[in-house]
This record gives C-alpha cells, sequence and structure tokens, in this order.
C-alpha cells in the first residue's frame, strides 16, 4: 500500500468520523459549551459582586497625618482586612507566601508629588487569591489623597522598589485577570476532553458493533484509521478550544497578543490533541469497553489537568507534586496559552521549551499508538 | 492449473491459539457460484474459519485460495473480491445510506462512485431513502442496506454471516430471496447461520464443522441419509408424561430422546408396521397426546446426531426459535 493511499484513506475515516459527528452537532456543542461556560462564567467570576475580603499588607515609610488617613480609608473598605507591616521585605515575604495579596508600599515623599515619580506602589500578586478586585479598590482610594500609584509586578524593568523576585512564577504576573488566567487552562481542558472522547474512543464502540472489522477486512492499512480518528479528534478539540475561547472573550478575557496570538492558540490547541488523540488509541487498543475507557480517560486527565496550572500557578503546587506538573504535557500548553493572552508576546526561549515538548509528547504517544494498534487489534 | 469451478478452496488449514487448536486440518472447497453453508455450534472453528478466509488472521498452517490465489499472499486483491456481511446490522446509523455506501466505496477506490452508490441504493430498494438517517430504518431495511455495502467492491464472492439473525419472518423470507437473486446472478455465497431450515432452503452444499473439523459435507438431502436409514417417529406430550413416553418406545426396541415435550426416536422403514402399536400402547396407559407424527430426518437431526447438540442450544444470546422445517 502507497503512502499516498494510506494518507487518502486516513482522510476517508476522518470524513467518516466528522460525518458522524455532525449528525450529532446540537449535542456536541451543547455539551461542549456548558463545561467552559460553567467554569469561566461562575469560578471566573467568583468575587465579582460578592462580599469576598481580601487580605493586604501597608508598609508606612511617610509616616504623616496624610499617609495615616489613606491606612484608615483603606481600613475602612469592608472588602479589605488590611495589616500594617514594618518594612517592604517583611511584606513582600507574606505576598510571595499567599498570606496577602496585595502589598503597597507609600513612599517617603507622600503625599508631596515628584515628576513622574510614584509616591505608592502596589505589588500584586495576579492569582487565585486575588478575587476581590482590591488593585482597583487600592487605586481609587488612593487617587483621593492625589497619590501617584505604580502598581508593581514582578521583572517590570521599573521595579526599582526591591531586587526580590515578588512571585517566581510567569503566570502570576502581567496585566491580565484571573479570568484569562482561568480561560487558557480551560482551553487546554476542553481540547484534552474533546481528544479523550472523540478521538480513539470510537475505535471501543466500533469493535463492539463490528464496524472495525468491516474496515479491516477492507484494503485500509490500521494506520489510515488510527491517522483519520486522531485528525478527527484533533478537529474536534479545536472547535470545542475556540468555543471556549469565544466564551472566555464574551466574557471579558482578553488575547494580548490578538489574531497572531489566536492562531497560537490554535497551534497549541492541535498539538496537544494529536497527542492526547494518539493516547485514546493506545487505551482503545487494549480495553474493550466504554465504561473502562471513561473512567481511565478521566483518571489521566483530570490529575493532569489539576497539575498543570489550570487554576493556579503551578508555583502553588506543594513541593512533592510541583516535579509531576514538570513532565506534565499539559503545563506547557497552559502555559504557551497563558503567555500570548497574559502578555502579549510570545517569549521565544520559553516558546521553543512549550512547542519543543508538546511535539515531542506527541510524536512519541502517536508512535506507541501505531505500534499497540498495529499489534492488538485484529 | 488451478481449478476455475472452485471458488474457495481450503487445504489442511490450521490455526492455534497457544496451546489450544481451533481449527485443525480442515479442508473444503466451495463451487463457482454455489450457495455453500458452513453450519457448527459455538466454539466449532467457523468464526475461525472465516476470519482467515477474510484475512484478518494469519493460518498456522495449511493454504487458502481464492480461485486459485493464495489470499494470503495476495491480501489486498483478495479483500476486493470477497464482500462480507456479518450477523450484526453493521452499517453507521448516523450516517445515511448513502453516506454508509460512500465511506465504504471509497476505501475500495471505486471509480465513478456516483453511479455504483446509486445502482447500490437501487438495488436494495433504498433509493427513496437515501439521504434519511439509516437510524429511522426497519431492521429489514438496514440488512438490505448492510447487503449492498458489503457488494459495493462487486466482489466475486460473498460470505453471509448469520444474515437472517434476528429478522422477522417477512424480512427473513425477503432477505433469501435476494440471496437466491445474487446466486441466479453468479456470485458465489458462504453462507453461516443457526437456522437450519434456513441452510436446508439455500444452500447447495453443506458442511457441518465442530471442534476445528469438518465432521460432513454435502447437500442437504446427501447429510439427512447420512444419519437415517429411515424416519422420525415424534410424539409430542405434556413434560409430566415424557419419561413415560420414552419407556413405551424402548419396550418397541426403539432409542428415544426427549427434547423438553417433545419424544423423537428414529424408526426403519422395516419399523413403521410399530407405529399404530405404539399409538395403541400410548393411549392404553392414559397418557395424553398431544400430536404424533413420523416425518423425514431435518438437519436439526444431522446435527444433533454430527455434533452432539442442537445448533440453537449452542448459540448464546441468539433468539430462541423453533427450527426444524418438517418435510
Amino acid at each position: 500500500m502507497s503512502k499516498l493511499n494510506i494518507i487518502s484513506d486516513s482522510f476517508i475515516i476522518y470524513k467518516r468520523e466528522m460525518l458522524i459527528f455532525k449528525s450529532k452537532l446540537r449535542t456536541n456543542i451543547l455539551r461542549s459549551i456548558i463545561f467552559p461556560l460553567v467554569l469561566i462564567l461562575m469560578l471566573g467570576n467568583l468575587g465579582n459582586n460578592s462580599a469576598v475580603i481580601t487580605n493586604i499588607g501597608v508598609v508606612n515609610y511617610a509616616s504623616n497625618p496624610t499617609a495615616y488617613k489613606f491606612i484608615q480609608s483603606l481600613q475602612s473598605n469592608h472588602d479589605l482586612n488590611v495589616k500594617v507591616m514594618t518594612n517592604q521585605k517583611v511584606g513582600l515575604s507574606e505576598l510571595k507566601a499567599g498570606d496577602i495579596t496585595d502589598l503597597v508600599i507609600i513612599s517617603p515623599t507622600f503625599p508631596n508629588i515628584e515628576s513622574g515619580t510614584p509616591n505608592v506602589y502596589v505589588y500584586y500578586a495576579n492569582n487565585f487569591a486575588d478575587l476581590g478586585d482590591s488593585i482597583n479598590i487600592i487605586e481609587s482610594t488612593a487617587e483621593q489623597y492625589n497619590a501617584h500609584v505604580e502598581a508593581k509586578v514582578p521583572n517590570t524593568p521599573s521595579d526599582t522598589a526591591s531586587n526580590e523576585e515578588v512571585v517566581l512564577d510567569p503566570t502570576y504576573a502581567g496585566n491580565a485577570s484571573y479570568k484569562t488566567f482561568l480561560v487558557g487552562g480551560v482551553i487546554v481542558m476542553v481540547a484534552v476532553f474533546g481528544s479523550m472522547f472523540g478521538g480513539g474512543m470510537s475505535i471501543i464502540t466500533d469493535r463492539q458493533l463490528g464496524n472495525l472489522k468491516s474496515f479491516l477486512i477492507t484494503p485500509i492499512d490500521k494506520v489510515s484509521i488510527i491517522m483519520g480518528k486522531i485528525l478527527s479528534g484533533t478537529t474536534q478539540s479545536l472547535i470545542y478550544g475556540i468555543i471556549a475561547l469565544i466564551i472566555g472573550l464574551l466574557d471579558g478575557a482578553a488575547i494580548s497578543m490578538g489574531i497572531s496570538g489566536a492562531l497560537i492558540i490554535l497551534a497549541i490547541i492541535a498539538i496537544t490533541s494529536i497527542g492526547f488523540s494518539s493516547i485514546t488509541i493506545i487505551l482503545a487498543s487494549r480495553i474493550s469497553k466504554v465504561e473502562v475507557y471513561s473512567i481511565l480517560a478521566n483518571a489521566i486527565t483530570l490529575p493532569l489537568w489539576f497539575i498543570s496550572g489550570a487554576f493556579f500557578p503551578v508555583s502553588s503546587l506543594p513541593s512533592w507534586l510541583y516535579p509531576l506538573s514538570v513532565v506534565d504535557p499539559l503545563t506547557y500548553a497552559a502555559n504557551g496559552i497563558r503567555y500570548v493572552m497574559m502578555y502579549g508576546y510570545f517569549p521565544i526561549s520559553s516558546s521553543i521549551t512549550d512547542f519543543a515538548i508538546l511535539i515531542g509528547f506527541s510524536i512519541v504517544v502517536m508512535l506507541v499508538s501505531f505500534r499497540l494498534f498495529k499489534t492488538n487489534i485484529s | 492449473m488451478p481449478d476455475k469451478n472452485i471458488a474457495l478452496k481450503i487445504e489442511e488449514l490450521v490455526k492455534k491459539f497457544g496451546n489450544f487448536t481451533a481449527v485443525n486440518n480442515l479442508s473444503f472447497e466451495v463451487k463457482d457460484g454455489e450457495i455453500f453453508g458452513l453450519l457448527g455450534p459455538n466454539g466449532s472453528g467457523k468464526t475461525t474459519t472465516l476470519n482467515m478466509i477474510l484475512t484478518l488472521i494469519t493460518p498456522t498452517s495449511g493454504s487458502i485460495k481464492l480461485y486459485g490465489k493464495d489470499i494470503h499472499q495476495n491480501i489486498n486483491e483478495s479483500k476486493k473480491e470477497i464482500g462480507f456481511m456479518t450477523q450484526e446490522t453493521v452499517i453507521e446509523q448516523d450516517l445515511t445510506p448513502r453516506e454508509n455506501l460512500e465511506i465504504f466505496g471509497e476505501l475500495y477506490h471505486i471509480p465513478d462512485l456516483d453511479n455504483r452508490v446509486e445502482e447500490s441504493l437501487k438495488d436494495a430498494e433504498l433509493s427513496d431513502f437515501a439521504d434519511y438517517k439509516a437510524s429511522a430504518m426497519s431492521g429489514g431495511m438496514q440488512r438490505r442496506l448492510a447487503l449492498v455495502r458489503s457488494m459495493i467492491q462487486k466482489p466475486k464472492m460473498i460470505i453471509l454471516d448469520e444474515p437472517t439473525t434476528g429478522l422477522d419472518v417477512q424480512n427473513r423470507s425477503s432477505l433469501w430471496d435476494r440471496i437466491r437473486k445474487l446466486k441466479k446472478q453468479g456470485m458465489t455465497i458462504l453462507i453461516t447461520t443457526q437456522y437450519l431450515e434456513e441452510a436446508d432452503a439455500l444452500c447447495d452444499r453443506i458442511a457441518v464443522i465442530d471442534h476445528g473439523r469438518i465432521k460432513a459435507i454435502g447437500t442437504a438431502s446427501e447429510l439427512k441419509a447420512q444419519v437415517s436409514t429411515g424416519d422420525i417417529l415424534e410424539i409430542i406430550t405434556t413434560i409430566k408424561y415424557v419419561e413415560q413416553v420414552a419407556q413405551i418406545l424402548k419396550k418397541f426396541d426403539l432409542k428415544p430422546e426427549i427434547k423438553t415435550d417433545i419424544v423423537t426416536a428414529p424408526i426403519s422403514k422395516t419399523e413403521v408396521i410399530k407405529f399404530s402399536d405404539i399409538t395403541k400402547e400410548v393411549i392404553k396407559n392414559n397418557i395424553p397426546i398431544l400430536g404424533i407424527s413420523m416425518h423425514l430426518p431435518t438437519l436439526d437431526d444431522v446435527f444433533i446426531k454430527l455434533t452432539g447438540s442442537g445448533l440453537r442450544d449452542s448459540a448464546s444470546g441468539s433468539p430462541k426459535i423453533s427450527i426444524g422445517a418438517k418435510k
């Protein structure tokens, strides 16, 4: 059988899978909407309209009446729990430890304004804990005292107040909201679920119903069956990923990098889906019951999703779990998408790492799936 | 020089799975243009044999030749020349008949596929339903679609694996007519079935296979002649009295067999005179008789004689419908 035939036959299997997908389009789309809708709308908007009390720290280097009044104003806000700290170093270590989500540094010059120099600095961790919109409250309160506020983010060139890294994980940083952070993780998850339940899983039902036997008695090469299934799983993942992205964007998330960023996101989804669709082939080659497959698929994907930093940055993981996130391909998929969405740029060193790991992972599992399917299916 | 009249020639075929021998030195031929029945209980090696003919598994030894060519040395060519319809209605329920046919037509790389699809839809009398979902069609329509789909590549031979399982009497009869029509068109057909009357009605020749070996082969009449030199006496009573009836038959030097409420015994031509005496004896013992008859042995009787069990008894999950047409 020529390579050309293998490829053309793959597209026949792909066509068949996509026709089946199309025949259940309404159900498939509804199913794909529910998951991101619930996560993004509910989890992504946690605290927007509710009384979430946020712990913040204040270091007062001004020690003048206006500074005290400013602190009192912050303390009078019901959404903030203000802790006055002795110095910046203590404050930064508490910020790093996650005890506070924002650290307000009142500079000695406050309330005087020198041209171009801020007199209030706010360090913040834009992470899971920061749900109470505390930065906006701090900034609006500071404006009442004509303060010149600068929100400090880690590693920014203007960060001269401290040499300390506030947070090592880059996913904390940037100007994006938690919602944008979450959307990146949700996109990865719906894409993986799309692969797991839209790719090779149908091999099990095909085998049970006799469809697989019908294919195998035709002159088709088994590789074509695998490739067709992987392609369809990847296409379905892309559809689900796009839906999740649109839901996120409609709800206020952003892609800082714009259209080119959206294309990078699609590329990341596609590469990740090829890998996970191949995993479905591996599972389906060894499993004959859909129920067992579903249990295993969930047992594999859910932990991978959680340790990938879908809900929270991987640096927040316990020390025993962190190494697992390093070998989790989803960590790199989520990372890549977040760079695009939150930073507006895709750092070349990071992109090489993320893409290389994802591509390497996908190629390895695809080759394993070819081998297992060819030997186990007859 | 291969015999052109032989479509399929199986010689000394062996298939072992570890220490288990599923097919044991099996040999038979299917003539060009005939309907050949392969009968055997579950685990007889029937499915393994079919899978080897379909090139899904490789024989341990022996050969399978299709029109003189070894199929395992010409796999792709053989696949195009053999059609296969499984016992399940293996059509994609979410697709239309047209889509079902197109997908398989494309896999066989059929030129002018559109015309071939239209032709197949017409053959299956499904032209008016071509663009409806297959799931909306009746069982009979789905089976017709499965049949034309299995022949989309215009094979020389078709294997029908229990083609009428689960169909009602009307649809079964309709499918029989289609199978006979295929034979008239020159198609060679290898059929497996659990309905012995189906084999009796359709097959030119039948092979009974058990434990991976051929137990008997021939026409239905030849097989019946092999197992009996006379008729079968059959007495239907209630379960309570079957043992008593069996004892009476033994008194007349017959060898009774009990099947629920039916007692049967082979009876030779010379023993036919015993019939009235047996009847009188049964009545004298006040045994209720629901039916009493003599008939020629059926394929069911042949099967039991050759394999030690009824075909239907061994077919797990199959519909338990009475079989064995009386002739």
